[in-house]
């Protein structure tokens, strides 16, 4: 076999750096693909060699936004450019790209170099301290919620008031700058203000502001969130603890569209799309006299209702992955994920704090876990304890057929419900299949997709 | 049965999310086919609007975990990680020959890699097994 001819400097330099680097030629052919290219992309280099480098890269840029097109085109170096790359598990890398034409000693263009950073880690530490979760990122599989994303880019799109319903840590500030990222006002800011948490007369300030002297302590002028949410979305969260008097001036403003900062005489003009959020039902504090009817359809011209966690469980393996991606991020561990009686025993609770919940419980199993898969024995008393109070078996196995008839039914549906390519996907024999369906009374619609 | 597949320059194009041209062909009779233009949108709205212009087969790149699972749980079969020109992919299709190493892109055509990527565990793409993620 004959023996590689040892490195050039500059080929030692590009295997050791942790940017990708590659090359294409003027067909966009790749024609030199480093270790860190390799590594990001998860492609070995063998695989990427002479094909399309749009195949090989995958990226959002890809096409018309193709960063090595323009400097091609131009000369001009591209410096730093954000955007993603898809990796084979359908996972989107963020990544930053760097551009360079490549040129003979004659000075003609032979092709193109781009090299790119894994911003992976960046981006989701600046996305915490954010304390934002991507739009893209937002997905379900259960019908509940597949329902609220039906309805979002159109309550989005349009100016009107929204309220969104929810028990507590369902997500309801989540879906409330979704809603912001979807609108036209998605460039304008996003502010929150929680009305349960500050007493009457701070909130009163908080959300209108005050002119410097308006009283004692007031040093200088300060803006209301209404006024920062100008051109942009506020959020109002828990509306339902705001005092009458409250109550009165809110609706003004929302009627009016103006509102006076204390110390003030002088209207200002309310320039935010309101977003109205809750865990209590509304309509019964109006029948109890504590909540404004007028205020009450004010707020409640579009509704948005949010599961509760028990009743969308088909999510919780995949918000437990997603959690458990992030602690590795924030932590530096490298965590597989969970046993799978942890996640059977995580299935068969209730979670009365929903999501919320769900992320402090595998937060706390995630600092008692040092290494390897997180166990029955990293969750905390309250989801352990169902055990005693039922025989440990029935709900293990109560949580199994929940898993598995919501694993065979996605299988199913990704086989257009032809039971032999289900069972072959699955990796169990047809009858073992047909008995697992009746088994556990999972219902299938009339088409067995069969083909003819 | 409607087939839409994700265009660029007359190949599969190589990332769905941000793919901007669709072909659309009626299967039963073969030759009609209508080219559209996807707007930029979100993966939410695309899966809507695909769902809206009854599509039932998708051949497309590169897709993202959370479009793949909304286009799917609106019932449009998907088959991803496609390349090659559109005419060859068509016919593959039509033959039943889609899922060979021939047509999946680069990186997911099954030879044995070490775990890379990244990610936390280091499993091997699931593009290689062309299967839905659980």
């Amino acid at each position: 076999m004959k023996k590689r001819p040892p490195a050039t400097p500059t080929e030692a330099i590009l295997e050791s750096i942790s940017d990708g680097v590659f090359t294409v030629d003027e067909n966009w052919r790749v024609t030199s693909f480093n270790r860190a290219a390799e590594e990001i992309t998860g492609i070995p280099r063998k695989e990427a060699i002479g094909q399309l480098c749009s195949e090989v890269f995958k990226s959002s840029m890809c096409g018309i936004a193709c960063a090595l097109r323009e400097t091609l085109a131009d000369g001009k170096p591209v410096i730093g450019r954000s955007g993603y790359i898809i990796n084979g598990d359908g996972r989107r890398i963020p990544i930053s790209v760097s551009t360079a034409v490549l040129k003979e000693s004659s000075g003609q263009v032979v092709g193109g170099a781009e090299t790119f950073r894994d911003m992976s880690e960046i981006d989701a530490l600046r996305q915490e301290l954010a304390g934002r979760h991507r739009v893209g990122e937002l997905t379900s599989n259960s019908a509940s919620m597949q329902r609220v994303f039906e309805i979002l880019p159109a309550i989005a799109s349009s100016p009107s008031t929204v309220l969104v319903r929810g028990e507590t840590g369902t997500g309801k500030e989540l879906i409330s700058r979704t809603i912001h990222d979807l609108s036209p006002r998605r460039n304008g800011p996003f502010v929150a203000i929680n009305c349960g948490a500050l007493p009457d007369s701070l909130l009163e300030s908080e959300l209108f502001g005050y002119k410097a002297g308006a009283f004692t302590g007031a040093a200088k002028d300060k803006p209301g969130r209404f006024a920062l949410a100008k051109g942009g979305t506020l959020l109002l969260d828990e509306i339902g603890d705001i005092s009458p008097a409250l109550q009165v001036r809110l609706l003004r403003v929302l009627q009016e569209k103006i509102y006076e900062p204390l110390g003030s005489t002088k209207p200002e003009a309310a320039d935010a799309r309101v977003i109205a959020a809750t865990n209590k039902d509304l309509l019964q504090l109006v029948k109890e006299g504590t909540f404004r009817e007028d205020l009450y359809y004010r707020v409640n011209v579009v509704q948005v209702e949010l599961p509760p966690l028990r009743a969308r469980k088909a999510d919780i393996p995949l918000l437990v992955q997603q959690i458990v991606e992030r602690f590795n991020r924030l932590h530096a561990k490298n965590l597989p994920g969970l046993t799978p009686e942890a996640l059977s025993l995580l299935m068969a609770h209730d979670w009365p704090g929903n999501v919320r919940e769900l992320e402090n419980t595998v937060e706390r199993a995630f600092v008692l876990c040092p290494q390897g898969s997180i166990d029955i024995s990293h969750l905390p008393a309250e989801i352990t304890s169902r055990q005693s109070e039922q025989s440990f078996g029935t709900t293990i196995q109560h949580a199994h057929n929940l898993t598995d008839s919501q694993t065979i039914m996605a299988a199913l549906k990704r086989n257009n419900f032809n039971r032999l390519a289900a069972a072959k996907e699955l990796g169990i024999h047809k009858t073992t299949l047909f008995r697992k369906i009746k088994k556990l009374g999972i219902e299938l619609p009339e088409k067995d997709g069969r083909t003819r | 049965m409607r087939i839409a597949l994700a265009v660029l320059n007359n190949r599969i194009a190589p990332v769905f999310d941000t793919a901007r041209n669709l072909v659309v062909v009626e299967d039963e009779d073969g030759k009609a086919s209508q080219e559209i233009s996807l707007a930029e949108e979100t993966p939410v709205q695309r899966a809507l609007y695909l769902a809206e212009i009854g599509v039932n087969v998708l051949i497309c790149g590169a897709v993202s975990r959370s479009l793949y699972a909304m286009i799917q749980a609106r019932g449009i079969a998907i088959h991803s990680f496609v390349s090659g020109d559109l005419a060859d992919v068509l016919q593959a299709y039509r033959d039943g020959r889609l899922d060979t190493p021939d047509f999946a892109m680069p990186g997911c055509r099954g030879m044995r890699h070490r775990q890379t990527g990244g990610r936390p565990g280091g499993m091997p793409h699931a593009c290689r097994k062309r299967r839905g993620w659980e």
